[in-house]
């Protein structure tokens, strides 16, 4: 990751070499490396591993492999909270209530969820409620858009809302940065919990395991790292869906053991394919979030496949 | 230590599951929950458990209400082992194993796991496959190692919702003797049985629920009687010793009714 970390910086429309970080003796070099490729790197890592983990927790929570932030909604939420903020020009006068608004949304997402589906709610109920939340987002984000007479910042909404690392600043890493941080921390203390959960719902709490706390941790933590997210980077998608599966042949499937590596993984994905767009032909550089999508929608068809085989 | 249920009630919509429901197990013994399908003897397994709230009445451990008791000290003293339990991931036997201990984490510093681990597996013969992953067993295998993973709380209290399902007539004996081990060592052990012979023989007492209540308790020879089989049950039934001085209790036929 360190290696990915270091090609990310020096890869772009033009190649700067790392060891430019040290010899500030080309100032426009110096300017772009710290200005607009460390940013973006580590905006990169930020947004990989809170997804990462929080498609690994939501996978354990629901005992279900086909669960993501992306597929339950989650996003579109954040992304909802998002341009309801940009749209109302809040972020013009405090920029700091686009990622809290984010935030909040994602948030109550979850609960929403939690809630709709019920304590011993099976995964696919959870799922086809995601999937709803998730239109009902969209269908808002798209109703904000359309309420929006200026097309210059209409424009804006939909660039942002198709995901991407490009041009930001360290004030963006600034904003994300604690609440993805705080975030992952809470979903890290839910390992010894989804371990037991192995069992179902019934065991886990024989076992001492406080599924209400469980969730209120779970909704919380995931709000926080997606939001911020979302509010950072807008939507990537898949991220959290691709990573545990990668993942699980090579670790064992035990919940509690694929926290830390999913996030580690999360943010080498999310470097290696924000790289990789950079490289991409032609003046407009392919959204990071397009990408992923790109790459996402096959490997989750792929997945069903494979899972109905298994379980048939 | 006892475990008691006080006047439990529980309903589900117009459905009554259990009514009066008035019990005292005792610890070092094996106690057998027998009845048709759908008396209520999960439903009352659940209650005692902690598991699921009655509409009325009270469950009590060691003359404190279950509900006061925090989930963490709870779980430590009441193992439960529910019906047909899953095994969501493919993880290994050992690990799923290990989850029993889960309770003691945190509790009076660090605590020796490997010990109750390794001899829960030994008990139900699950040992050698404690490198093997769940998806990989078969259902009589899996229902061994959840077995384990039951044992290797080491509460006071075991709770098992039919731990004999889908266990052959080997496996079925060396579980009913664990649960025998740990009522030699104090432990209260309640299952859930259908096999009649089979609860006659290992248990100390037999509660019968019909329609979610009991209709007799005591000792197993008391208690299975040839009117109780076809009243309760709906069978005739042949009751008899085997060589070895083993009570027997064998359905033979569906009882004519009139």
């Amino acid at each position: 990751m360190l290696l990915l970390a270091a090609v990310s910086i020096g890869v772009g429309k033009s190649w700067i070499p790392p060891t430019a970080f040290f010899s500030p003796a080309d100032e426009a070099q110096w300017l772009v490396l710290t200005q607009l490729r460390l940013p973006r790197t580590l905006l990169a890592i930020i947004v990989g591993a809170s997804l990462g983990i929080a498609g690994a927790v939501m996978q354990g929570y629901l005992r279900n492999p086909l669960a993501d932030p992306g597929v339950l909604g989650v996003s579109t939420c954040a992304a909802l909270g998002a341009v309801l903020s940009l749209r109302l020009g809040l972020t013009v006068t405090t920029p700091w209530t686009l990622p809290v608004l984010a935030m909040t949304v994602a948030t109550t997402a979850v609960m929403l969820l939690m809630v709709m589906v019920g304590r011993g709610g099976s995964a696919i109920t959870f799922i086809l409620a995601g999937v709803m939340v998730s239109a009902v987002a969209g269908a808002l984000t798209s109703l904000v858009l359309s309420l929006t007479d200026d097309p210059y910042a209409a424009a804006e909404i939909i660039n942002w809302l198709m995901g991407a690392l490009t041009d930001r600043s360290f004030d963006d890493v600034l904003f994300a940065a604690p609440f993805a941080a705080a975030g992952m921390a809470l979903l890290l203390t839910t390992g010894r919990s989804l371990d037991a959960l192995t069992l179902g719902e019934e065991t886990a709490r024989s076992l001492g395991v406080r599924l209400g706390r469980l969730q209120l941790t779970i909704a919380v933590g995931i709000g926080a790292a997606v939001g911020a997210c979302v509010a950072a980077a807008g939507v990537i998608g898949f991220v959290g869906l691709i990573v545990p599966h990668l993942l699980r042949p090579l670790i064992g499937e035990q919940p509690s053991r694929l926290l830390v590596p999913t996030a580690l993984a999360g943010a080498a994905l999310v470097l290696a394919a924000d790289t990789a767009v950079r490289l991409s032909p032609g003046a407009q550089e392919l959204k990071l979030g397009v990408a992923m999508a790109l790459l996402g929608g096959p490997f989750f068809l792929a997945l069903l496949m494979r899972l109905r085989r298994r379980l048939v | 230590m006892s475990l008691a249920a006080r006047n439990l009630h529980v309903t589900i919509g117009d459905r009554r599951l259990l009514a009066d429901i008035d019990l005292t197990f005792q610890q070092g013994k094996v106690t057998a929950l027998v009845g048709p399908n759908g008396a209520g003897k999960s439903t009352l397994l659940s209650c005692l458990a902690g598991l699921r709230r009655p509409e009325s009445g009270a469950v009590w451990l060691d003359e404190r209400p279950l509900d006061a008791i925090p989930i963490e000290e709870r779980a430590r003293r009441l193992a439960v082992l529910p019906q047909g339990a899953e095994i969501h991931w493919n993880v290994f036997v050992r690990s799923l194993v290990e989850l029993g201990r889960a309770p003691w984490r945190g509790a009076r510093g660090k605590v020796k796991d490997i010990g109750p681990v390794e001899s829960a597996m030994r008990r139900v013969d699950v040992a050698h496959l404690a490198d093997r992953e769940a998806l990989t067993l078969s259902g009589g295998e899996r229902g061994r190692t959840l077995m384990a993973r039951a044992l290797a709380v080491e509460a006071c209290w075991l709770l098992a919702d039919e731990p004999l399902a889908g266990l052959d007539p080997l496996h079925q004996l060396t579980a009913l003797a664990a649960l025998r081990g740990e009522a030699a060592n104090g432990t209260g052990v309640l299952l859930v049985i259908h096999d009649l012979s089979l609860a006659a023989q290992w248990a100390d007492e037999v509660i019968v629920l019909h329609e979610g209540r009991v209709v007799a308790e005591g000792p197993p020879e008391k208690v299975l009687t040839l009117s109780l089989l076809r009243d309760v049950y709906g069978v005739e039934a042949y009751i008899g010793r085997a060589p070895g001085g083993a009570l027997l209790v064998q359905p033979l036929a569906p009882a004519l009714r009139g």
